[in-house]
């Protein structure tokens, strides 16, 4: 992590996720502290700057955000896709009988490294909107593809 | 091309590391230079259309122009999608273009055109305009 690294949030948890920023947020590390404590200036999406301060760097519980492999932003970037119900896919419904009104279109796949891990270690990630207006973001593992639309 | 009173700016939301992924922020947002104090880096005051004011170094700021006659002949008043590896997005994001525009991340001189396009029920997203493809039926 280093300044000018994009990064957002760990606002949602791992799995299963059912917390959903509406929507997520990204910023921009614009300076960096040892302290003590560690700071870290941020410049957010919204215009807004704020410095955060945490005694470790893992408690920022921030993600670097990082580019997704391109056979997954090739695969996922502009498709339709459903989250997976929590009991897995099935033969008969890849989404696992998650409501069809959980469709919406993927819009950005990315990786998102805790702040603290090694470059390119994450995981890709993608962010869809719902047709009422919400957002989803979700690892790509937690989602399938809705052919043919 | 260093920043000047009255150019548009946008937070820069690119890195070495993102570059082919990107972050669409709901809704993009985009301020107007008020002060340039020279560096180096050159330190902007910015506010923000929804009134915010921000006081930045300019490095972490891209600029925002018009976006070429020709990107604009091709894109304005149409309806437009995005594609990646030759293939258009699904048509749930086909959408108006609202916005055309050139980015230089930095401001360090070299700019990109890019189209904003609004699906009517999906989100806001930008696609550089070499890959976004005009509905010619709409």
């Amino acid at each position: 992590m280093a300044v000018s690294d994009i990064v957002s949030p760990r606002i949602a948890p791992v799995v299963p996720s059912v917390i959903q920023p509406q929507p997520t947020h990204y910023g921009v590390i614009t300076a960096e502290a040892a302290g003590p404590p560690l700071t870290r200036s941020v410049l957010w999406d919204t215009g807004v700057a704020s410095t955060l301060t945490a005694d470790a760097l893992a408690d920022f519980n921030l993600d670097v955000i990082e580019d997704a492999d391109t056979a997954v932003i090739d695969a996922w970037l502009g498709k339709v896709a459903i989250k997976i119900a929590p009991g897995g896919a099935t033969s008969t419904d890849s989404a696992g009988g998650t409501s069809r009104e959980f469709t919406g279109t993927v819009y950005a796949v990315y990786m998102r490294t805790p702040i603290q891990s090694a470059p390119g270690s994450g995981n890709n990630y993608l962010v869809l909107q719902i047709a009422p207006g919400l957002f989803i973001e979700g690892r790509v593992t937690e989602f399938a593809l809705v052919t043919d639309q | 091309m260093a920043f000047a009173v009255g150019d548009r700016a946008r937070v820069r939301l690119s890195s070495a590391a993102l570059s082919d992924s990107k972050v669409q922020p709901q809704p993009p947002r985009i301020g107007v230079v008020t002060r340039v104090v020279g560096g180096p880096p050159d330190v902007i005051d910015l506010v923000f259309e929804d009134g915010k004011v921000l006081n930045i170094a300019a490095t972490f700021l891209d600029e925002v122009r018009d976006a070429q006659a020709a990107t604009i002949t091709a894109f304005q008043g149409r309806v437009a999608v995005g594609t990646r590896a030759s293939a258009q997005f699904s048509q749930a994001l086909r959408g108006n273009v609202i916005d055309l525009y050139g980015i230089d991340p930095g401001g360090a001189g070299a700019f990109t055109d890019f189209v904003l396009i609004k699906p009517k029920t999906g989100p806001w997203y930008e696609v550089a305009a070499t890959a976004a493809v005009v509905i010619g039926d709409r």
